[in-house]
């Protein structure tokens, strides 16, 4: 590491933006903001009445994209994604109900359904108060995401893909369980709602990578507007990793290795770096935060990330949770990586 | 100490200074402290279509003024779970006076897994210390300041639990006394560095950087949500220890060190009320639980750099020392803001 100037790249971290400027250029990316202040004052629904009124910033045009559509917009259109199905997985679980049709319908890609889930009988009520919580959270990045989308431009949300959240024998749920062996590799079903520890695997699941996704997207995005709002959803998703891995560790032995069994599933799907931790050590101790040896969260790419959210090490679009994909302006941004 | 009286004051203002928050916006728009002023100033230079940064501060101030932070943290935990403060190789630097962390011991744990939580929630804030350091030469890094972790009645910790009535006035509190004290001394730092960083988060340019502070950012989600959710179960299980409530109470404090915000932006995740303890609410739905401070778009909130300082000088006014710091933080980024 180069220790004469102060903001020496680490070359991990070099490495990586290499790729993903390689990645870019094959979005046929130009960075671009979307109208920064204006479109803040226009969605910060919590403003004081009598708070200053901010003088709206001239928009600035933004560098279209071959898709026409900037890369920040792609990136909140690639979250919004995820958060669909991290807001259908919890609210059905926890309440037993859909988010309306309301929050779901947009302008861009396909509309699907939601197959599969169903209200968990929850044995401990305290872990059903955090469900709940969850679901409320993530129901609200769903809400938020469109909101900024809507602001950027009247045709930029997405519509609610295909979600896949059974937990039958083809749900996408027993897939990953039999990939991380929690359950026998051909035979075995995987049921998310069945009870409180299988509900809070399958959020394990979902929400380390919400993290890395994230995390990986920081640095793509123009605007400071958005990335300060991305790192809020970032800190939100965190807190949720936090209390899942949390709650997972206190159960216990059976718990621990059903958790690090996903987390190496995880990390065999996203490619041969390691980008993942399970909530154990070798030698039995917590791991509860997955950080590399500078105590810095993972990063993953959008391609990896959708690696792990269709199931497969190829390169393409769809499967697993997303049976057709997700939904995007930009076509690389459903695109899973070549990682097998 | 005489910053303690203002906290006290402060506190006691509360509610009377929450009705007159509208009267509060139209003086502090003409008025704001330094250190907010020119945040607010270089974020609004990023949202314009041009990326170069107007701060009055640069990054490596910014970086500075994190090291600061995580001198505290690392200090604290590797008290609590070795007995020892940080080594003289993991706190040298040139910029500011150094100055000893003094007051901290180990804490004899009665839960091995909150033993375990320390352990490695004290590993991680090392790392963060030494991966902050080695980003800096000699001559620019900041130096470790004096840091108080002691537990006399007119100790920081004393002082921030005496505002927050969990100790009489003029009492000790003690966070090395018992697991749920420690958990109530992590309690008060832990969503405050969360806070930091994302307000940070839009005052950095440098892509590497952003995502670095992304996943420090991620890693102090992860320990805040441990440390609430461990103190949510033990304030279940024996409500007689006053768990839940103390969270609110120095969540309370918190809230109100850090003053009113000039702007209010439920995007980015700018309030006046910007802190939240771990109570639960009851809906329709059932009991709700609180692990996860985050407004009403799901999204964390964000603190600037001098409210930051408010809460960790424990004063509401501009100031350069106190609380924590008794010599005041090194670095360019020194002031409070003037919040009370």
């Amino acid at each position: 590491m180069i220790k004469d100037s102060v903001f020496a790249a680490l070359e991990l971290a070099n490495e990586r933006r290499a790729e993903r400027r390689r990645f870019l250029k094959l979005a046929g990316a130009g960075a671009a903001a979307a109208g920064g202040l204006g479109l803040l004052s226009a969605c910060g629904s919590d403003d004081d009445d009598d708070s200053p009124t901010p003088t709206p910033t001239p928009s600035p045009t933004p560098t279209p994209t071959a898709s026409g559509v900037s890369t920040d917009v792609g990136i909140l259109q690639l979250a919004l994604n995820l958060e669909y199905l991290e807001a259908q997985f919890y609210s059905i679980a926890a309440f037993g109900r859909r988010l309306p049709d309301a929050s779901l319908t947009g302008s861009v890609g396909t509309r699907g359904d939601v197959t599969g889930g169903r209200q968990v009988t929850f044995s401990d009520p305290v872990i059903a108060s955090y469900a709940r919580e969850i679901a409320g959270d993530e129901i609200a990045h769903v809400n938020a995401l469109r909101a900024v989308l809507t602001a950027a431009g009247s045709t930029l949300v997405i519509n609610q893909p295909a979600i896949n959240i059974d937990g039958g024998a083809t749900g996408a749920f027993t897939a990953a369980a039999r990939a991380a062996g929690l359950v026998d590799k051909t035979s075995g079903t995987f049921d998310p709602y069945e009870n409180d520890q299988n509900f809070l695997l399958a959020a394990f699941l979902f929400e380390d990578v919400g993290v890395s996704a994230y995390k990986g997207a920081s640095p793509l995005i123009t605007s400071a507007a958005y990335l300060e709002a991305a790192a809020g959803i970032l800190a939100a998703e965190s807190y949720h990793a936090g209390l899942i891995r949390t709650e997972l560790f206190a159960r216990g032995a059976t718990a621990r290795a059903a958790a690090n069994a996903i987390a190496t599933a995880r990390d065999s799907l996203d490619g041969s770096t390691t980008l993942d931790a399970g909530i154990a050590n070798s030698d039995g101790t917590a791991n509860l935060v997955p950080a590399d040896t500078n105590g810095i969260a993972y990063s993953r790419s959008s391609a990896q990330v959708h690696n792990i959210a269709y199931l497969r090490t190829t390169a393409g679009i769809g499967g697993g949770f997303f049976p057709a994909g997700t939904n995007n302006s930009i076509e690389a941004l459903r695109t899973s990586a070549a990682t097998a | 100490m005489s910053d303690h009286a203002p906290l006290m004051e402060t506190l006691e203002a509360r509610a009377r200074r929450r009705e007159s928050r509208r009267d509060f916006f139209t003086h502090v728009a003409g008025a704001a402290a330094i250190g907010t002023t020119a945040f607010a100033a270089s974020a609004q230079a990023q949202t314009s279509p041009s990326p170069t940064p107007t701060a009055t501060f640069t990054e490596a101030d910014v970086l500075n003024f994190a090291l600061n932070l995580e001198y505290l943290e690392a200090n604290f935990y590797s008290f609590a779970a070795t007995g020892a403060a940080l080594a003289a190789a993991d706190t040298s630097g040139n910029v500011g006076t150094a100055g000893a962390a003094t007051g901290g011991r180990a804490v004899t744990f009665t839960d091995p897994l909150v033993a375990q939580y320390a352990r490695e929630i004290a590993a991680d804030e090392l790392a963060h210390v030494r991966f902050l350091r080695s980003q800096f030469s000699d001559t620019t890094r900041a130096a470790q300041p004096a840091i108080d972790l002691g537990v006399s009645p007119t100790s920081a910790f004393s002082v921030a639990a005496q505002a927050a009535k969990l100790v009489p006035a003029g009492t000790s509190f003690d966070p090395y006394a018992s697991d749920e004290n420690f958990l109530l001394g992590a309690f008060i730092f832990e969503d405050v560095g969360v806070t930091a960083y994302k307000g940070a988060a839009p005052l950095i340019s440098n892509k590497v950087f952003v995502e670095a502070a992304a996943g420090i950012l991620a890693v102090e989600a992860y320990h805040a949500a441990i440390i609430r959710s461990v103190l949510y179960r033990k304030g279940l299980a024996t409500p007689s220890l006053q768990l839940i409530e103390a969270t609110t109470a120095i969540s309370n404090a918190r809230d109100t060190l850090d003053g009113n915000t000039a702007t209010t932006d439920a995007v980015r995740g700018i309030a006046a009320e910007d802190d939240q303890g771990i109570a639960s609410t009851e809906t329709s739905d059932g009991t709700v639980s609180n692990i996860v401070p985050l407004n009403e778009n799901g999204i964390a909130y964000s603190r600037s750099a001098g409210q930051t300082l408010n809460i960790v000088y424990l004063n509401a006014a501009a100031v350069s020392s106190g609380g924590f710091f008794p010599a005041g933080v090194n670095g360019n980024i020194k002031t409070s803001a003037a919040s009370a």
